[in-house]
């Protein structure tokens, strides 16, 4: 990267990689402990809930950079494992907002169900396809 | 502008801040980046298309939000 444009281009791309490191881990432990609290409820101590969201967010990639895999690589198939996990949450959320019992008058109506669905279904066609094709 | 409408804006500031930085992660630089050097730029399209769905996605979300007042979690407990 410096050898193509330049150092300072380099610096301000470490920097960006280095705050958006900083900002995904922190609206990733914030939406992990929010997941945690909407399951469980507030009834878990305080700083019980806190040690395993950051636990389970830290300990996995710790160990793949301990064991020597290179941090791209790793960057890429977090991406292919969030891209197979996607349509955990995206199934219920059509499933509760499609409902009238939760939603109220805010329920969906037949054409954003529609929607939805077609891209649901895209995404999951499309993960289908690259799970098979691995 | 009144000044309690710039303090409801500065309110729902943060939170929306908070929202967009959640896009920027180095994972999204990192595919991003394996995708410009394999295919340069075949795969732009792709930002159309996942835009377009996340917006769909993402209104869900926000409506789920405002009718229950719990998230997603909190009602599949």
């Amino acid at each position: 990267m410096g050898a193509l444009t330049g150092p300072i281009a380099a610096t301000v791309f470490g920097i960006t990689l280095l705050s958006s490191g900083l900002a995904s881990s922190t609206t990733g432990t914030l939406a992990g402990q929010a997941i945690m609290e909407g399951l469980l409820g507030t009834k878990v101590n305080v700083y019980v809930r806190r040690l395993v969201t950051r636990v389970i967010n830290v300990f996995p990639t710790v160990t793949a950079i301990l064991l020597g895999v290179s941090p791209l690589s790793l960057l890429v198939y977090s991406q292919v494992v969030l891209s197979i996990m996607i349509p955990l949450p995206m199934v219920p959320l059509l499933y509760y907002t499609s409902k009238r019992e939760c939603m109220g008058e805010f329920v969906n109506r037949k054409a954003t169900t529609f929607i939805a669905l077609a891209v649901a279904g895209v995404i999951i066609a499309l993960n289908g396809y690259l799970l098979l094709s691995l | 502008m009144r000044a309690s409408s710039l303090r409801e804006f500065t309110a729902y500031l943060g939170p929306a801040l908070i929202v967009s930085m959640a896009y920027m992660d180095p994972g999204n630089y990192g595919t991003t980046i394996q995708s410009g050097t394999l295919f340069e730029n075949g795969l732009v399209w792709t930002v159309w298309l996942a835009s377009l769905m996340v917006m769909e996605l993402q209104h869900l979300s926000g409506k789920l939000g405002i009718a229950t007042g719990g998230s997603l979690p909190s009602m599949a407990a």
